[in-house]
């Protein structure tokens, strides 16, 4: 009793906390208005809890299904690629489970592959007036950028496999292409004619979120994305942290690997 | 001197892959850093050795119990090796060595630093392992009286520095000069498979 006498002292000196999302209401644990030890338990799947998180509303079958499929597409853990290599390498350092995806999803954040490529396609469609004209839309992105987001893929040449798939898939969902989908394959048809580019999956996906029935903004774009990443991640760390703690098949660099081109020593 | 020489464990060193990593694909510094910061908290080679070498040191003086490698190593073993002790790519960690005596010269009463280095003979006959950087580390922030989580955050900030240093050299490299290796056999998938 003391405690909380003390606490409710201290919350005199506060401003209130105002959340759009949930909390212990009453005592009442919530999330989006639903007791989530009676109606949220009972009846909701992780993603459709996700998607009435992100859209203020009960999502439909379809858009469960769609987004239940674009993060399974991505469900592949391989510490080769830099963001699962970096939690392997702390979970093969003894970092706590916790750190090491913490390390793992700080790399995530990276421009080339990740959330940046996603949110940046995101906001070029969004961006794209079509008094531009198409062509000359697209020569201007070449002459500003070095990437182009949404398009190409670093390790892998050639058309991004998981987007066949993932629109392949969407077609059984009776999904159709919206704005920026369209704007996106458009686009794609300039690019794969004059360097050979393809739609990556991040492209893909940023299109299908900022149309209907979607519509997302950059800041729940985030949260798909990292609930697409999050899964391979976790089990890239869990691989290494049980099976190869010490012995990681982490392309352990040779002292020829490096070389120093800094100032000589005085 | 002594946040000097754990300052930059060197590129091959895993925290430093680990921001490297991240820098490589345009990671913002904040989060490169966050991603090597997470990393090296390790038990391995990282803060949570520190704070553990500190630990054992300050317990064997407490106990003053005669040096038992095989009792050291149960009890503090948690399957990195004894903590303060060890290899560095299969070899002595030299540095360890060098920061010992620089320390030893400046500052004639270093109870927990001794102690370390009484303890090598030891586990060098028992495991073939030596002192390493992180272990005279830990030892002197223990001598300078500071607590084990202390000396496991300064650790950390002090290794920051080479982190950074490595970091930022990579924004101005294309991905590709970050040795990669996608080559098909070497990944072997022995997992769960689904019945045919």
């Amino acid at each position: 009793m003391r405690v909380l006498q003390r606490m409710n002292n201290h919350s005199q000196h506060y401003q209130r906390i105002y959340s759009t999302r949930g909390g212990i209401l009453k005592g009442t644990p919530t999330f989006m208005g639903l007791d989530t030890n009676k109606e949220l338990a009972e009846e909701y799947i992780p993603v459709r809890a996700l998607l009435l998180g992100l859209l203020g509303r009960d999502p439909s079958a379809q858009e469960i299904a769609i987004i239940n499929k674009v993060i399974c597409l991505n469900l592949y853990p391989d510490i080769r690629i830099w963001t699962m290599r970096t939690g392997a390498l702390s979970i093969s350092n003894g970092a706590p489970f916790s750190s090491a995806y913490a390390a793992s999803l700080a790399a995530v954040n990276s421009k080339i592959y990740g959330v940046q490529p996603l949110l940046d396609c995101a906001e070029m469609l969004r961006a794209y007036d079509p008094e531009e004209g198409l062509k000359p839309f697209v020569d201007r992105l070449r002459s500003e950028r070095s990437i182009i987001p949404g398009y190409g893929r670093p390790l892998i040449p050639g058309p991004d496999e998981r987007v066949i798939r993932l629109e392949e898939l969407l077609r059984k969902e009776q999904w159709t292409p919206g704005k920026s989908y369209k704007l996106l394959k458009e686009i794609e048809f300039i690019l794969q004619q004059d360097k050979g580019l393809y739609i990556n999956y991040a492209g893909a996906v940023a299109a299908l979120l900022a149309d209907p029935p979607f519509n997302l903004d950059r800041k729940s774009m985030e949260v798909i994305t990292m609930e697409m990443v999050h899964l391979p991640l976790l089990f890239s760390i869990v691989d290494i942290g049980q099976h190869h703690p010490k012995d990681a098949p982490l392309l352990p660099l040779k002292i020829s690997d490096i070389n120093y081109t800094g100032r000589s020593k005085r | 001197m002594a946040m000097s020489a754990v300052m930059n464990p060197g590129p091959r060193h895993e925290q430093n892959r680990a921001a490297m990593s991240a820098a490589i694909g345009g990671c913002p510094p904040g989060a490169s850093l966050m991603a090597g910061m997470g990393c090296s908290q390790g038990e391995k080679e990282g803060g949570t050795m520190v704070e553990y070498t500190m630990e054992m040191l300050k317990s064997i003086l407490k106990e003053a119990h005669p040096l038992d490698c095989k009792k050291l190593e149960k009890r503090w073993n948690r399957g990195y090796g004894i903590p303060g002790f060890g290899l560095i790519y299969g070899n002595r960690d030299l540095q360890a060595k060098r920061l010992y005596l620089l320390l030893t010269k400046e500052r004639a009463s270093l109870p927990m630093v001794s102690l370390l280095s009484s303890l090598e003979p030891y586990i060098a006959g028992e495991r073939n392992e030596y002192m390493k950087i992180q272990g005279v580390f830990a030892a002197l922030m223990a001598d300078l009286g500071f607590r084990s989580d202390q000396g496991h955050g300064l650790y950390m900030i002090a290794s920051s520095a080479g982190m950074l240093t490595h970091l930022c050299e990579r924004y101005d490299e294309h991905w590709s000069q970050y040795p990669s290796w996608f080559r098909e056999g070497e990944y072997i998938y022995e997992g769960f498979a689904k019945d045919e």
